[in-house]
């Protein structure tokens, strides 16, 4: 694949008004619109947790929208069972015949929100494991590639834990980025009212088709990072580990398990998204630090000390990252 | 390699002059201070233990330490790669690296990112975005270190005292090893000068060189440089050549002159001192003005009623002499006047006083700035009484006897001034008692090959347990002198013997006239022990 400065600033431009045109969908919340967006072109699946009516579902909905996607909402609930997920053989009659026929459950779309994915039990839950990761649904012994781009949006409420089934480590781990989705200040506020309240409603352009998702995808891929920059990045996935000698020491005392290999093929990938939405043509130690919390907070499984010295892994990770010398 | 490639490693290269200055000032300050903190324990230590090498050992130290910083500095200043990171980190946001990694790179993309690059780094400025910053709180402490060294170098504890006189001797004797290869070298370039006289003076400087370096303090080089004047006037005067003569002069006065004006220059300035001192004191004044005057029959008295006045002071007036003899031994170099006065300062508040040792140390000092114990002066050299004198020489000592004193160090000096020869007979001296015998022969007990018609002169060996308290003749209470004139002389005529023959025989002729003569027992005793001493 031959690929020139061109192209390249083509994507930063392209990219750069999905995000413009995203942001007039959803009021505020840039850090959320942006990390989305590069999870979109990295091929990753994104966690969005926070409380009901931050406008999760809105910001998918405008996402799908302006990148021409095809999209799909399950409310999972504790009664969904995975053939409602990925769907299911039924018979048919065609003429003289009866057979069976896969009928494709929502699973089969670009762009699939998972509303209070903690909800469902852990089985289906599970049926999303395959389609999160190997973009494929095997159903009785089928298996049915998935449309391409797709990508799982999954929401989870952080109160309200009655009921629910935490997501299991597999599972977590297939999301890319886990991202916090805070409440508005006032002027955020303000716009959403005057938006959602009068008739002003924002006209959202479709920017991007799914196919150049994939050639986007395939450009970004080529960008240039640093053997430093990528020892860097690796050695941040390496911090996270207890068990080994060169850890800091608050991971050795608070944390149970480190991040997996995937988190630092996610985090290069992801890094790299961000570089061309920076405007560069390589990576930065900067892209990684950036990324390193929404990528490895729902990765690290901390111990009873942390939780009882009320330390999130957000704190846990700003501590690796300031301990991780650049230079 | 093209253009693009070339102009970021020429960024790089001007980067890496920036930040490699830096590291390596930075690093060599944190060096430094380690290094100046070794030396200042060193120095600490020198101020509690005799350790006259500290200068030369903090030196090396310092030398060697600069060296290793500059090497070790060079060795872990960035590299490229780091340079390009630490370029990174003021902005270029890791694009100088990700250049320098593709510089081997042509596709596309890679070109791209090194145009990137460049375009960065054309607005990057290096001077104003790597400055050389020096660590002022390393700066700060280095700073301090020294301060610290210097004020060390400052105090003067008694093993630092100590110590400087051992550096201060170690240098006069390498100074006159120098001086005395020099001079053997000149010695080849007389022309006025035989082959064999060549030879001979050579062979002179030679064993006064081994001597030199074996002398161990100043005293001992004092003596072996007398010797080493002696003998070459000696030679100059068994020489019938005015040339050659005149020659050997030279060559004595280029070896000894400047040391004798030292010495002397030194006695003067102590006697000076000593003077400004004690003078402060109203019951030293007599003392201080004796000392001026130069006449031994004042300095006596002045010593003596010193004493007698003791007994009438009160004892804050014995503080005070004692402070003042205190301050004046502080003030003098001369090592024996310096442990005279310090020994006077502390019998003083006993109302006690040792007027011989204190007016031996003065009269010594008085010599020296006199210049009459250098030899220089012709009609000085029968104080010199040679192992192998005639009685006529004993006559001489007679005659030098208040001059310089000094008996030959060849075992025949015998004190009271006028040099206790080995054979002419006995005869009054002046009785000054001042004399000072030099009887530190080699230790090696080397035969004297002088060729002297008059039969080999023996030098006694240095001897472990004498000392030359010996033949200073301070027991002489009557201020006369003797010359013990004996025919049994220990000359070997010419010949050559073994060492231990000649000091067993030595030993039992000495012992032998002795009991045969008219000595006082005390002396008796004094050339017994000495014997003894011998093996």
């Amino acid at each position: 694949m031959t690929i020139n400065e061109k192209d390249i600033l083509e994507v930063s431009e392209k990219i750069r008004l999905c995000e413009k045109e995203i942001s007039k969908g959803i009021i505020g919340q840039k850090e959320i619109i942006r990390n989305v967006i590069i999870a979109i072109f990295s091929d990753g699946n994104v966690l969005l947790e926070g409380m009901p009516g931050m406008g999760k579902t809105q910001l998918v909905k405008t996402i799908a929208k302006v990148l021409n996607l095809k999209f799909s909402r399950i409310q999972f609930t504790p009664d969904l069972m995975p053939a409602d997920v990925v769907g299911t053989n039924i018979i048919v009659k065609e003429g003289d015949n009866t057979l069976f026929k896969f009928e494709r459950g929502p699973v089969f779309t670009n762009l699939l929100l998972a509303d209070e994915i903690n909800r469902a039990t852990p089985k289906t839950q599970s049926a999303l494991l395959e389609a999160m990761g190997e973009k494929t649904v095997t159903v009785g012994k089928t298996t049915y590639e998935m449309d391409k781009p797709f990508m799982v949006l999954a929401t989870q409420n952080p109160i309200e834990q009655e009921g629910t089934y935490p997501l299991p480590e597999a599972q977590l781990d297939r999301f890319l980025f886990k991202l916090y989705v805070d409440f508005p200040n006032l002027e955020e506020l303000k716009e959403i009212m005057n938006i959602t309240l009068t008739n002003n409603t924002p006209i959202i352009e479709k920017l991007l088709e799914g196919e150049e998702i994939l050639k986007i995808r395939n450009i970004i891929r080529e960008v240039k990072i640093a053997d430093s920059v990528q020892e860097y990045a690796l050695k941040l996935i390496l911090a996270t580990h207890p068990e080994l000698d060169d850890s800091p020491e608050i991971v050795k005392k608070y944390v149970e398990a480190g991040a997996s290999p995937r988190a630092g093929q996610g985090i290069i990938a992801a890094s790299k998204v961000r570089a061309v939405m920076e405007g560069r043509l390589n990576v930065a130690f900067e892209d990684i630090q950036t990324l390193a919390k929404p990528i490895l907070r729902h990765r690290l499984i901390l111990n009873f000390d942390s939780i009882s010295e009320n330390l999130s892994t957000d704190d846990i990770i700003d501590k690796v990252i300031e301990e991780l010398k650049v230079v | 390699m093209n253009s693009l490639n070339k102009e970021i490693l020429s960024f790089i290269k001007k980067a890496s002059r920036r930040i490699k200055a830096e590291f390596i000032l930075n690093f060599g300050l944190v060096a430094i201070k380690y290094l100046l903190s070794l030396v200042l324990s060193l120095l600490l230590l020198s101020l509690f233990i005799i350790f006259p090498g500290v200068y030369k050992v903090s030196s090396f130290i310092g030398l060697f330490g600069l060296i290793a910083i500059l090497i070790v500095g060079f060795y872990l200043s960035p590299n490229n790669k780091k340079v390009a990171l630490i370029v990174d980190s003021k902005g270029l946001k890791e694009r100088l690296i990700t250049s320098l990694e593709l510089i081997n790179e042509d596709d596309n993309i890679s070109r791209a990112q090194k145009e990137d690059t460049l375009k960065h780094i054309k607005n990057f400025n290096l001077k104003e975005k790597l400055k050389i910053k020096i660590d002022k709180k390393q700066l700060l402490l280095v700073l301090g270190v020294i301060c610290l060294c210097l004020l060390t170098t400052t105090i003067k504890t008694e093993a630092a005292k100590e110590a400087d006189i051992i550096r201060k001797f170690d240098k006069t004797q390498e100074d006159f090893v120098k001086k005395v290869e020099e001079e053997k070298k000149n010695i080849e370039k007389i022309k006025e000068l035989s082959k064999e006289e060549k030879e001979e003076l050579k062979k002179i400087l030679e064993d006064a060189k081994k001597e030199i370096k074996d002398s161990k303090d100043k005293k001992e080089l004092d003596k072996v440089l007398e010797r080493m004047e002696l003998k070459l006037k000696e030679a100059e005067k068994n020489k019938d050549n005015e040339k050659s003569k005149e020659a050997i002069k030279n060559t004595r006065k280029n070896l000894l002159e400047e040391y004798n004006k030292e010495k002397q220059e030194n006695a003067r300035n102590d006697i000076n001192r000593l003077t400004n001192e004690l003078i402060k004191n109203k019951a030293m004044k007599d003392l201080s003005e004796a000392i001026l005057s130069g006449d031994k029959e004042k300095l006596e008295k002045a010593l003596a009623n010193l004493k007698s006045s003791l007994k009438d002071m009160s004892s804050s007036e014995l503080n005070a002499l004692s402070k003042s003899l205190a301050k004046a031994a502080n003030s003098v170099d001369d090592e024996d006047l310096k442990k005279s006065l310090e020994e006077a300062s502390k019998s003083v508040l006993n109302g006690e006083l040792d007027e011989d040792d204190l007016k031996e140390a003065i009269e010594n000092t008085q010599k020296d700035a006199d210049g009459s114990s250098s030899n220089d002066n012709e009609g000085n050299e029968g104080s010199n009484n040679q192992g192998g004198n005639q009685g006529d020489e004993g006559n001489n000592g007679e005659s030098q006897g208040e001059g310089n004193g000094n008996g030959d160090g060849d075992g025949e000096g015998q004190g009271d001034g006028n040099g206790n020869g080995n054979g002419n007979g006995q005869q009054p001296g002046q009785g000054s008692g001042g004399g000072q015998g030099w009887n530190m022969g080699s230790s090696e007990g080397k035969e004297n090959d002088i060729d002297n018609k008059t039969g080999e002169k023996v030098f006694i060996p240095g001897r472990k347990g004498g000392n030359d308290e010996n033949l200073t003749g301070n027991k002489n209470q009557n201020g006369n002198s003797q010359t013990v004139e004996s025919k049994n002389g220990f000359n070997l005529d010419g010949s050559k013997v073994d060492y231990e023959k000649v000091i067993g025989d030595y030993t039992n002729s000495a012992l032998e006239g002795t009991n045969n003569s008219n000595l006082p027992e005390s002396l008796k005793d004094i050339i017994k022990n000495y014997f003894e001493g011998l093996n």
